[in-house]
Order: structure tokens, then C-alpha cells, then sequence
């Protein structure tokens, strides 16, 4: 029950709201002062070498070598020269896949800091990606079975074998499709700044595959 | 209450115009209290000077066992210098007072009767809760089903067959066509190591409607044999006309194995195309023999 | 708060019915009540944990047996008929020779299928023990394949399924066969799935027993 106010209560000033008002100033101020307000740095992919190992997700992959060589056992023909990457790739999926699956775990790969993967050439369908056992290429990865997986780029005739090759490695997530709720691996992606076409589809940003690792090997050049 | 004025409830003050606003941080000013309860007695009216009736309820109160007795227990210290009236009734109490004290309870019995029915036996009413709950079931399984049914008739349509009569011709898809003849197969055809099995050679014509009639040399329509019983058995082509088109004529070999008992009751079916076939969907037609 | 009755009025209260008082329910009812109510809650709750997924939705209808045993589905039959192990599949075919190596195994399973009603092809794979599922290698030419092959009604077609496998998954496999995956993936299509009466020692018997070269036609 309340009562009328004692006449004699002392008179109580305002003092708490513009302490809290300088405190969150002062707190902004100094977080700004330390660069608090900044974008936080990108993660930074892991820098690996020659014969490092990276689990994918889908599948684990050795990076074994880096060759420039004439065609042949199917990967091309003799008389042009091809950089090939040599990958020991395990299947980690429960089911047999396809070593074309490649081409979306290594999302780049540079020679001599000149991308060849993404191809800027619309016709090129990419690099050829092979099993090789016994002298033959295949196409599948059966669950848990190391395979020697190779990924052939053509070289033009006479352009010079490069020195080092850089490959952007990508992972893929355990996903769940919002449409049907069914699962399935899919590439881990990120936004990014918007590529020309999606610039001319009137988007702001495009979905770029997120690089776990960046395997920098220098490149063998090999003679038939 | 508070101590210093008994007419003064607590409860709401009106605030007196000009009043400074309460985050003022100034000194309130207090007023004194105004009595509200038990009001004030009317200023001017003399008793008596009402022109409404007011009913008498006085006897209302204590012959009822219902509504209880309404009258204050705690009624204010009396206040000796403004003996306060008798309040009012409050209209509820006077409402829930039935008016005459004499008859007591008639109407509500027959109202009570009326709203209440004899009590269904309880054998009823489970088993009525329970076809309600079969019946809600059934509904809703029957309109999920016709939704997928309605779904799968979207992607696959309903198959309908049409009788060609021996020797004639009919349309389907972009041409019509005839069965020349189906007759064995030359022995040079024929697979000893499955001698419970009988290759048949089938001619079919086809008459082109349009110029895409030309696409069935290259695509063709699904061709079966197919018994009485609706076994289907794929009859795969071995030559196909050179050109098909608009008004030209071309005509189909077909190779057939079908089991030797039913050599001579296999019909062609045939569908506007593979895939069609495959699911015998939509539109096909049937040669008689 | 102290409020002058009549200030804020008592709710009155309704006429209990004086003829009829209310029945009064026995105890030991009561909690047989609140049981049965509890107990027809938590099945509730316990149903909706038999609610298939999504993933599960589209999983087939499986007719499983064992070797030899005939799988009858609405589709086509299965009968596993024969089990062999190689290290060298070789093709023969009109012109020339095709071998195919592996530093695993090759598991050649021979199947004999059928269908009720209509031309179909079928396809197979195998399941390990811990459930990873091996398609049918593509080292050997898929012409020497049944998935190649025309199963039709009124007759049994036999033909091989070439897998390769590793040696210590061997143990446990079963084959499944179905018909071919649509594009846009089919909902209860039906399989069988037989089990090739692998155990541990049958198994290691039969790898042990591998032949250096199996030779088919195709």
C-alpha cells in the first residue's frame, strides 16, 4: 500500500544513467582505439608441402608429386607433355565414387602463380582425372580402398614445364538438402565477391568454395 | 489505510492540474486525501426526491441459502463525522436473487432437465469416440494416398491401349502405323542352346504425320510382344527405314524371343517411344494378329 | 488490501445441483487414470521415434534370402547361383583380350534373374558387413556384364556381376540387385538382397582358393 511521500526524504540525483553512458562510450572508444571495429582476419589456409596428407571430408588425400610428361596408359598421347598431379586418395564415403569427384575437392591449381584450374576457357572442361593401377586408368573409388588418382594437365607444345605447381585444397560437409532433408557430401562453400556472371545476373555476391589448404610442390619433369 | 486520514483509500489520487510529472526530480508537494469509499453522501438531494422506484429487497438476503449473504464483515471504523449511507446493492446480487422468496427452486429444476439428457451408456460413447478416431484415420491415409496417386499420375500417365484390327492402320505419336506380319524368324536367327524359346520376326509400316516422324529411324518407339496374360517381351529392331517424314512410308524388322507355347498368340504392342514403354505409360497401340 | 466488500464483488458462485451430487471417483481410479493417460503419452512420444526419415524414406524394399534362395519381387527374381574369386578377370571377346588386375580381389557372383510381367535390366552391388557398398568395378568390360543383359519374362537369364573388393572386407557380403537408379531417383523401388554365406573362415578359404585367371566371354 502506498503512502504519501516522506516529506523529509533527501533529494536523490540522476547519477547512474550517465555513468553507464560514459562506460559504453569509453568501451566503444578503445575497442576502436584496438581495431575491434575491423573485419576479422580470413582464416588463413594451411600452407603444406609435397607428401602432406589432408582429410577432405569425403576423402583423404596424400599430395605425392607433381610430373611433367609425355602421354600415355590412356593419359594422353605420346607426342604432347602433360602436368600431372600424383595424389594417393582415399575413399571415405560408404559408398564407391567417382575419381572425376576430384575435380570439385581441388578447387585450384596454379603453375607458376598462373592459374590453370578453374580453366577461364568456357570449352575447357577441365583437367582429366584418372585412376591409374597396373598400367591402366579407371574411373572409381571404392570406399576405404588408397587409390593412385592423377590429374592431367595438357601442356601447350613448346610452352616450358613450370617450376612449381599450387593447389587449393576444399573440403566437403556431411549436408543436409533443405528441399528434401536428404543427405549427401557436398563442397563447403562460402560467399564471396561476385564473379562476372553473377555480376550480370544482377547478384551481389557468388558461393565460393572455402580453401582448407594451399599445397605448394615443386614439378618433376620426366622424359619418355 | 493509511493513519493520518480514513477517508483515504490509497488507491488512486486524481492528480491536481499543473501537477509537476512524476520523473521530476522535485519535491512532491502532498495533498490531502479526498474520501471516495464509502461515497460521500449526496450533496443537495433530499431523500425522497428520486423520481425512479427502487424495488424492496429487503427480506432477499436471508431466507436464501443462495446467493450467501453478501453483507460486509469488515466494514470501515465508523467514521462519527460523516455517518456514511447503507451502499447500494451491487446489481449482480440483485440479479442471482430470485424476486419472490416463496417459491423456491422450480425453474432451475426444469432447466436442469432440459440441458441434461440421460447419460448415454458408456458402451456408446467409446464406441462412438472410437469410429470417430477410425473414421478421422481413414480420412486422413485416403487423402494422402489420392495425393500421391495424383503426384505419380502426373509423371506417369494412365496407359491406354488401343485395338488395331488386323490389316489396318493408326496414328501414334507423329505417324501411323501397320503391322505387316509377324511370321518366325529364319532359322540362321534362331538359338538352339534356348530351344524353349522362339524368335519371331515382326514388319511393322510407318507412315509419317510430320517431319518429326524422321527422329523414330534413330529413336525408336517402344516395340513389345505381349501375350494374353500382359508379359511383355522386347522386340528390338534389325532394320530400321533409311528416311522417315511427312507422308513417307518406311518400314520396321523387329526380332522377338518370346516362349515357344506362345509363338502363335503374341501381339504387338507398341508404345510412341522407349521410355514409354518402359514404364507403359500413355497412349499405346495393339495390333491384333 | 483491504477492500470494502462490494468494492470489487465476489464471483458468485453457480447453483450446485442439489438433487444430483457429484459421483465421487475412487481413488485407486483416479491414479489407474493419470497411469493409463501417462502411459498413452510416452507411446505417443515413443511412435513418433519409429517416423521414418527422409534418407529412410528413400531407401527400397529389400527381399533379402541367401545363396541359391529365389527373391521374389513385384519387379523381377533373383537366385544368386554361383560365387568365384580371381586375381585376373580376362574378357574374351570376338577380336581381342581384355585382362583386368587389381591388388585387391575379384568377386565374380553368377545371377540368374527373371521378371512377371515385363523386359527390365538389373543392376547389382555388394554391401560389406559394415555397410559400405561397392558398385561393380569398372576394370572388367561391362559387355561381359548381366547389367548389359535383357531380363525377360517366361525364362531365367544367368549372368556375372564382376566387384572388386579388399580382401579383409570379403567376410559378410551380401549382393543386392535392383533395377537401374532413374535420374531423379525413384521412391520403393524394390532390391533383393541375398547374403553370400561369407563367414570368417568360409571367407578366407574362398580368397585362399582364388583362381590366378577367370575367363569370360563378352
Amino acid at each position: 500500500m502506498t503512502s504519501a511521500a516522506p516529506t523529509d526524504a533527501p533529494r536523490r540525483r540522476p547519477i547512474l544513467v550517465p555513468v553507464l553512458a560514459v562506460l559504453a562510450a569509453a568501451t566503444v572508444g578503445v575497442s576502436a582505439a584496438f581495431g575491434g571495429l575491423e573485419d576479422a582476419p580470413e582464416p588463413k589456409a594451411d600452407q603444406l608441402g609435397k607428401g602432406a596428407t589432408l582429410d577432405q571430408g569425403k576423402m583423404k588425400t596424400v599430395f605425392e608429386d607433381a610430373v611433367v610428361r609425355p602421354g600415355k596408359n590412356g593419359l594422353g598421347v605420346p607426342d604432347k607433355r602433360y602436368l600431372q598431379l600424383i595424389l594417393k586418395v582415399t575413399n571415405q564415403t560408404d559408398r564407391t565414387i567417382l575419381a572425376q569427384g576430384m575435380n570439385s575437392a581441388l578447387v585450384a591449381v596454379r603453375a607458376d602463380g598462373k592459374t590453370i584450374k578453374p580453366s577461364s576457357d568456357p570449352a575447357d572442361f577441365g583437367p582429366r582425372i584418372v585412376v591409374l593401377a597396373g598400367g591402366k586408368t579407371y574411373g572409381q573409388l571404392h570406399p576405404n580402398v588408397p587409390e593412385t588418382v592423377v590429374m592431367a594437365f595438357e601442356l601447350r607444345s613448346g610452352a616450358p614445364a613450370p617450376k612449381t605447381v599450387s593447389i587449393d585444397a576444399g573440403t566437403f560437409e556431411w549436408y543436409k538438402w533443405f528441399s528434401n532433408q536428404t543427405h549427401d557430401w557436398v563442397p563447403v562453400e562460402e560467399l564471396g565477391p561476385p564473379t562476372p556472371e553473377d555480376l550480370k545476373r544482377g547478384k551481389k555476391s557468388s558461393s565460393m568454395p572455402v580453401v582448407a589448404a594451399r599445397i605448394t610442390m615443386p614439378v618433376r619433369v620426366e622424359d619418355a | 489505510m493509511t493513519e493520518q486520514n480514513p477517508d483515504d483509500t490509497g488507491v488512486w489520487r486524481h492528480p491536481a492540474a499543473g501537477e509537476p510529472s512524476w520523473f521530476t526530480p522535485s519535491k512532491r508537494v502532498p495533498r490531502p486525501d479526498a474520501r471516495v469509499w464509502p461515497p460521500p453522501p449526496p450533496p443537495s438531494e433530499p431523500p425522497g426526491s428520486s423520481t425512479v422506484p427502487i424495488p424492496v429487497v429487503r427480506h432477499a438476503s436471508r431466507n436464501q441459502p443462495w446467493p450467501p449473504p453478501a453483507r460486509p464483515m469488515a466494514v470501515p471504523p465508523a467514521m462519527p463525522e460523516a455517518p456514511a449511507p447503507r451502499p447500494p446493492e451491487p446489481p449482480v446480487e440483485a440479479a442471482f436473487a430470485p424476486e419472490p422468496a416463496s417459491e423456491p427452486t422450480p425453474v432451475p429444476v426444469a432447466a436442469r432437465r432440459r440441458r441434461r439428457r440421460r447419460p448415454m451408456p458408456k458402451a456408446a460413447k467409446i464406441g462412438i469416440q472410437f469410429s470417430g478416431a477410425v473414421i478421422l484415420a481413414c480420412a486422413f491415409v485416403g487423402v494422402r494416398g489420392y495425393d500421391a496417386l495424383g503426384q505419380y499420375r502426373e509423371k506417369v500417365p494412365a496407359a491406354s491401349e488401343r485395338h488395331v484390327p488386323k490389316g489396318r492402320s493408326a496414328p501414334l505419336g507423329n505417324a501411323t502405323w501397320r503391322l505387316v506380319g509377324i511370321a518366325l524368324a529364319p532359322s540362321q536367327f534362331q538359338t538352339p542352346e534356348t530351344p524353349d524359346r522362339e524368335m519371331m520376326q515382326i514388319e511393322v509400316e510407318a507412315t509419317g504425320l510430320n517431319a518429326d516422324a524422321k527422329y523414330y529411324t534413330s529413336s525408336l518407339p517402344g516395340f513389345y510382344l505381349s501375350d494374353k496374360a500382359g508379359r511383355m517381351w522386347l522386340a528390338l529392331a534389325s532394320k530400321t527405314p533409311e528416311e522417315l517424314g511427312a507422308g513417307k512410308t518406311g518400314r520396321f524388322t523387329l526380332m522377338s524371343a518370346v516362349p515357344k507355347a506362345l509363338e502363335d498368340q503374341v501381339e504387338l504392342v507398341m508404345w510412341p517411344s522407349e521410355h514409354e514403354g518402359k514404364d507403359q505409360s500413355g497412349p499405346s497401340l495393339r495390333f491384333a494378329r | 488490501m483491504v477492500t470494502h466488500p462490494g468494492f470489487v464483488p465476489d464471483a458468485p458462485a453457480r447453483p450446485s445441483p442439489q438433487g444430483a451430487p457429484r459421483a465421487r471417483v475412487p481413488v485407486w481410479r483416479r491414479v489407474l487414470g493419470a497411469i493409463a493417460g501417462l502411459a498413452l503419452a510416452c507411446g505417443a512420444v515413443y511412435v513418433q521415434s519409429l517416423v521414418l526419415t527422409p534418407d529412410q524414406l528413400n531407401d527400397p524394399i529389400t527381399t533379402s534370402g541367401g545363396m541359391h534362395d529365389e527373391l521374389v519381387t513385384d519387379r523381377f527374381s533373383t537366385r544368386v547361383e554361383r560365387l568365384e574369386f580371381a586375381r585376373t578377370v580376362r574378357v574374351k571377346q570376338t577380336y581381342t583380350t581384355d585382362e583386368a588386375t587389381t591388388d585387391n580381389i575379384f568377386l565374380i557372383v553368377k545371377v540368374g534373374a527373371t521378371t512377371p510381367r515385363r523386359p527390365t535390366r538389373l543392376d547389382a552391388h555388394l554391401l560389406t558387413a559394415d555397410g559400405l557398398r561397392f558398385e561393380p568395378t569398372d576394370r572388367v568390360a561391362a559387355t561381359a556384364s548381366m547389367a548389359d543383359k535383357w531380363v525377360q519374362p517366361g525364362w531365367w537369364r544367368s549372368g556375372f556381376f564382376f566387384f572388386e573388393v579388399p580382401k579383409p572386407a570379403v567376410a559378410g557380403l551380401r549382393l543386392v540387385v535392383a533395377e537401374p537408379e532413374t535420374l531423379f531417383g525413384d521412391t520403393w523401388v524394390a532390391e533383393t538382397s541375398a547374403d553370400l554365406g561369407l563367414d570368417e573362415t568360409e571367407a578366407e578359404r574362398m580368397v585362399g582358393a582364388a583362381k590366378d585367371v577367370y575367363e569370360v566371354t563378352g
